[in-house]
């Protein structure tokens, strides 16, 4: 039965002629010439592939399906290879089906079921019109191939004379519609230009986009460090980890990946993803060793907490340290055992940093910080050689935080000197020297290690030491501190961007010389960030002819929500040098006492106010503000004898010797910086005149 | 009769709609957590490792791949585990080694999911490894797991109901739609096997009554397709066609589906569904014998195709 009959019914008509072999599906009679009328039209035959795929897709999707099944499992385990060749196997399958479908039905029925149900048949150019098996099998090759150019080829049905694509060249076949509706006859003058506009413009879109994809795959037109960011985002391990490890100097057996990660956390080399990424390896190597699981531990006491799972659960308090339910819950699995342990001493520093970044609101949370200074103190004391290089780091930022500097210089000379956190060492004993006012010992140290340094390392030290320097006025020396910062931030102005870089650097300027208008106004355009153009636009206005705008400007910056932002309080360190009456002054002291102590810029400013409630000789203010910055442990003799004199001008004579008392107590340790000696003078004079009258009462 | 069952369909749906949606929001809430997935993959993981034979080459792979892969493949395998029975009826109780402060939040939230199952309706009414009584075999047809579900499940009901329902009346839809969902729960145990995830939605039934059409129209009359490949005259419209197009372009990509589904993964049920076409193939042979087609009845017609002209060709 063929296929006709099946679709249409037995015995019924098409209103054509059946030849005498029984044939129904052509036009008996028809010479070339007349064929040529019935060309079927580019709409029937795309109509036709649509039914097809209608109908055989879901042949072909049945023949790839074992395949999608390998590409997707191929996948679910990473095996890119893998999946490409299950994805090419199922895309061969398909195509094969696909190609003895064709075959099949256009040799047997001369045509496909989607071309009978739109009235096309697919005939020899030769003979008998019969397709042959070998001719309809070219022919289906031939289709999938330009399928394969995104049916690019196909286009041809519009571009010659009998409607004929490569596939019905190849076979020596011609496509014709047994409906009169059906008909197009060949392709006329309009329709062949259009398609051979397409044709060109699909070339050069083609050429471009190949130009294209080379140029990106030549080497060196990829970026080099994308895979290695992608796993630094979501690795697994920290490549810089393993670098350091490798290279891991101190004396005794090479420490674990961990032991190294935390050292370097501690000394600011690597952050949080780093440090979790780490921790988590040694937990997922515990589960699958199938070592004993904490709920062993709880049953056998004795059983010692192995010191890798102290550290990772330390690494991982240390990564959640902003919440708090976890952060303690992760600290108090890390210390299970005996107090010398190196993670628990660690512990322990770690949870005195903790307390003493928050506020002490009651006596609960004083009793709380007193304890673990207590405990840290017992590590430090403790501390040996043989003693891991991630403790000793953290002793050495336990010393700068206390400002234990001698002790701090102590412990950084008995480091090895390991590269990878080298950088920490160097800046580290920069700021130890300068905070035991060995500055000049500082300068050296600093300019030795900036050439250590990561370009990030180095403007950072050079931006701490001119905001440092010019915290006391213009020197020779700020001006040379400061010049080092010019030259970090030369080489890449993006440093400017940040609001700390920018304003150490206008610090340096401003010493620079040339104080004027015209020089802000330059400076305002180089610096890119937004509120140091604000603060220089305010200087700009009180260097020209509007200093009430640029005292507006100011306030207004004074009194931004952004505390920590060094134009806050570069903004009142300037109302303050301008205030003309005290109660401006007493405002500022009131914003500043509000504040969060222990930053740089807080710092600055107690100390101007200070200064400038001198001028005024309004003592008790600077005994106020000086005893809110010794809360802060801010040990500066220079502050202590402030406080001596303004206590002993203040006519508070007990006060003055109690602070005098102090100083001497104080001065016996070695935590005393020294700001300079200008402030010498009038403190002998103080002192001497404290001295004789405790000397001369009965 | 199909429009009760579409009716019962939607106002289960509506009325289960506000359980539905508050549990759901809760188990996102849980399941969206980062560390939930990751810890939930480390520790399936590790099941995984200590009984390897209870679980697929796949996953014994992806459990490899949890040490030295990155925590992308952790957080596929904590997927994973929401569906595998053999953990998700175990974990609560199992010791897993590594970060303790991790799992006791994981095993916090995952007690909070296993209580929050005792009220989502699809799992109340699906069948699951938990719920496999012989009610959850008739509830599942009727429990549905989005309005997008819901409309396609029953915009077949009501093309494929609504015929078998005027050509052969209203017992065959309710029989087909419960046979249907019987064996396509049977289909379902037997093929892809009962996991964790419950079995939801009355595509098992309606597969029945697919195959019911497929196979009992055989030797009637055609069916009227509508076909539309272009806006233009002679390129849409209706077609009388076999039935047995029913097969390839319903039947056949369910198989394919099957087939190229793995068992650990996939959202559409495809042993539910080719459960449901045996069933409706042994109620389209039954339907010969109970309601022979017409012998000397109307011959089928072509398809009528309009010209340009508007005439009709035959």
């Amino acid at each position: 039965m063929v296929i006709e009959e099946i679709i249409y019914g037995a015995g019924e008509s098409q209103g054509r002629r059946r030849q005498d072999d029984g044939r129904v599906f052509s036009e008996a009679g028809l010479v070339p010439e007349e064929r040529c009328s019935r060309l079927a039209g580019p709409q029937d035959r795309l109509a036709a592939v649509v039914a097809d795929l209608v109908l055989f897709s879901p042949l072909v999707s049945l023949a790839a399906s074992p395949y999608r099944r390998m590409a997707f499992e191929a996948e679910l385990r990473g095996r890119t290879d893998d999946r490409i060749f299950a994805i090419l196997l199922g895309a061969g399958a398909g195509a094969l089906l696909w190609m003895v479908l064709n075959t099949v039905f256009v040799s047997a029925f001369g045509a496909t079921p989607g071309k009978i149900f739109f009235g096309l048949r697919v005939e020899s150019l030769w003979g008998s019109r019969r397709v042959r098996p070998l001719s309809a099998l070219m022919r289906s090759v031939a289709w999938i191939l330009e399928c394969a150019c995104a049916g690019i080829p196909f286009i041809a049905v519009s571009a010659n004379e009998r409607r004929r694509p490569l596939h019905d060249r190849l076979a020596d076949t011609v496509v014709v519609s047994v409906r009169e509706r059906g008909a197009a006859g060949p392709p006329g003058l309009a329709e062949i230009s259009m398609a051979s506009g397409v044709h060109s413009a699909l070339l050069l879109i083609i050429t471009s986009l190949c130009v294209t994809a080379f140029l990106h795959l030549r080497p060196g037109a990829d970026d080099p460090t994308g895979p290695i960011l992608a796993l630094e985002n979501e690795g697994v391990l920290c490549p810089s980890v393993g670098e350091a490890r490798g290279e891991w100097m101190s004396p005794g057996p090479r420490p674990s990946r961990l032991a190294v990660a935390l050292a370097m956390y501690g000394a600011d080399v690597i952050g949080e993803d780093c440090l979790q990424a780490e921790a988590e390896w040694v937990f997922l190597n515990q589960g699958r060793s199938g070592s004993g699981s904490d709920s062993d531990l709880e049953s056998m006491p004795s059983r010692r907490f192995s010191e890798e799972t102290s550290l990772a659960y330390l690494a991982k308090a240390l990564v959640h340290s902003d919440d708090s339910r976890l952060y303690e819950e992760y600290l108090s699995k890390s210390c299970r055992e005996p107090f010398r342990s190196p993670a628990c001493a660690l512990a322990r520093l770690i949870r005195l940093e903790e307390t003493r970044s928050h506020e002490i609101e009651d006596t609960a949370d004083k009793a709380a910080q007193v304890e673990s200074e207590t405990d840290a103190e017992v590590v430090v004391s403790s501390l040996s050689e043989r003693d891991p290089a991630y403790l000793k780091i953290w002793v050495i930022r336990y010393f700068m935080e206390t400002r234990q500097y001698d002790r701090a210089l102590i412990a950084i000379d008995q480091m090895a000197p390991e590269r990878k956190v080298g950088s920490f060492f160097g800046r580290q004993r920069t700021r130890a020297l300068w905070g035991l006012g060995l500055k000049d010992q500082a300068r050296l140290a600093m300019r030795s290690a900036m050439d250590t340094l990561e370009p990030g390392e180095r403007v950072e030290l050079a931006r701490w030491f001119c905001f440092n320097e010019t915290a006391q006025g213009c020197s020779e020396q700020s001006r040379q501190s400061c010049g080092l910062l010019r030259s970090a931030v030369a080489s890449e102005s993006s440093w400017l961007e940040s609001a700390e870089v920018a304003a150490a650097y206008i610090r340096g300027e401003s010493c620079q010389g040339g104080w004027n208008e015209k020089r802000l106004r330059t400076l305002q355009e180089k610096i890119p960030s937004p509120d140091a153009k604000a603060y220089l636009g305010a200087l700009a206005l009180l260097q020209g002819d509007n200093a009430e705008g640029g005292i507006g400007d100011l306030k207004k910056i004074a009194s931004m929500s952004r505390t920590d932002n060094p134009f806050f309080f570069e903004a009142n360190l300037r109302l303050a040098q301008l205030a003309k009456t005290p109660e401006e002054l007493e405002t500022i002291q009131k914003t500043w006492s509000e504040l969060d102590r222990g930053s740089e810029g807080w710092t600055h400013l107690g100390l101007k106010l200070m200064d400038r409630f001198k001028s005024w000789g309004l003592w008790n203010r600077i005994l106020e503000v000086g005893f809110k910055m010794v809360e802060s442990e801010r040990f500066d003799r220079d502050l202590y004898r402030s406080m001596v004199v303004a206590a002993f001008r203040a006519g508070n004579r007990r006060m003055a010797m109690g602070l005098l008392e102090r100083l001497s107590r104080l001065d016996q340790s070695s935590i005393m910086t020294d700001r300079g000696p200008a402030s010498v003078g009038e403190f002998e004079d103080v002192r001497q005149e404290l001295l004789a009258k405790k000397e001369t009462r009965p | 009769m199909t429009f009760l069952l579409l009716a019962i369909n939607v106002i289960i749906f509506i009325f289960t709609y506000d359980d539905f949606m508050a549990a759901e929001a809760e188990m996102d809430a849980i399941v969206e957590d980062d560390a939930y997935l990751a810890t939930q993959g480390a520790a399936f993981a590790f099941m995984i490792r200590n009984e390897p034979d209870l679980f697929s080459f796949t996953l014994r792979s992806l459990a490899d791949q949890t040490v030295t892969g990155t925590r992308e493949v952790r957080r596929t395998l904590g997927v994973l585990a929401m569906r595998n029975a053999s953990f998700m009826t175990r974990a609560a109780d199992y010791s897993f080694p590594g970060d303790q402060v991790a799992l006791a939040d994981w095993r916090r939230g995952f007690l909070r999911i296993e209580k929050l199952h005792g009220r989502h309706p699809s799992f109340r009414w699906g069948l699951s490894a938990r719920h496999n009584e012989w009610s959850q075999w008739l509830t599942y047809q009727f429990s549905h797991g989005g309005v997008s579900h819901l409309f396609w499940n029953m915009l077949f009901l009501l093309v494929f109901g609504a015929f078998i329902e005027f050509e052969l009346g209203w017992r065959w839809v309710l029989g087909g739609y419960l046979a249907g969902g019987v064996c396509g729960a049977l289909g379902f145990s037997v093929l892809s096997g009962v996991t964790s995830s419950p079995l939801i939605g009355a595509s098992g039934a309606i597969s029945c009554l697919i195959g019911l059409v497929a196979f009992g129209w055989l030797k009637r009359q055609r069916l009227t397709f509508f076909y539309g490949i272009l806006p233009a005259p002679g390129y849409f419209g209706f077609a009388s066609l076999p039935s047995w197009l029913v097969i390839l372009t319903f039947i056949v990509p369910d198989l394919s589906g099957y087939v190229a589904a793995h068992a650990d993964i996939g959202s559409v049920a495809y042993g539910a569904h080719l459960g449901g076409v045996l069933a409706g193939a042994g109620l389209g042979g039954m339907s010969h014998l109970l309601k022979p087609p017409q012998k000397d009845g109307p011959l089928p017609s072509r398809p009528q195709v309009s010209t340009a002209s508007g005439a009709v060709e035959r």
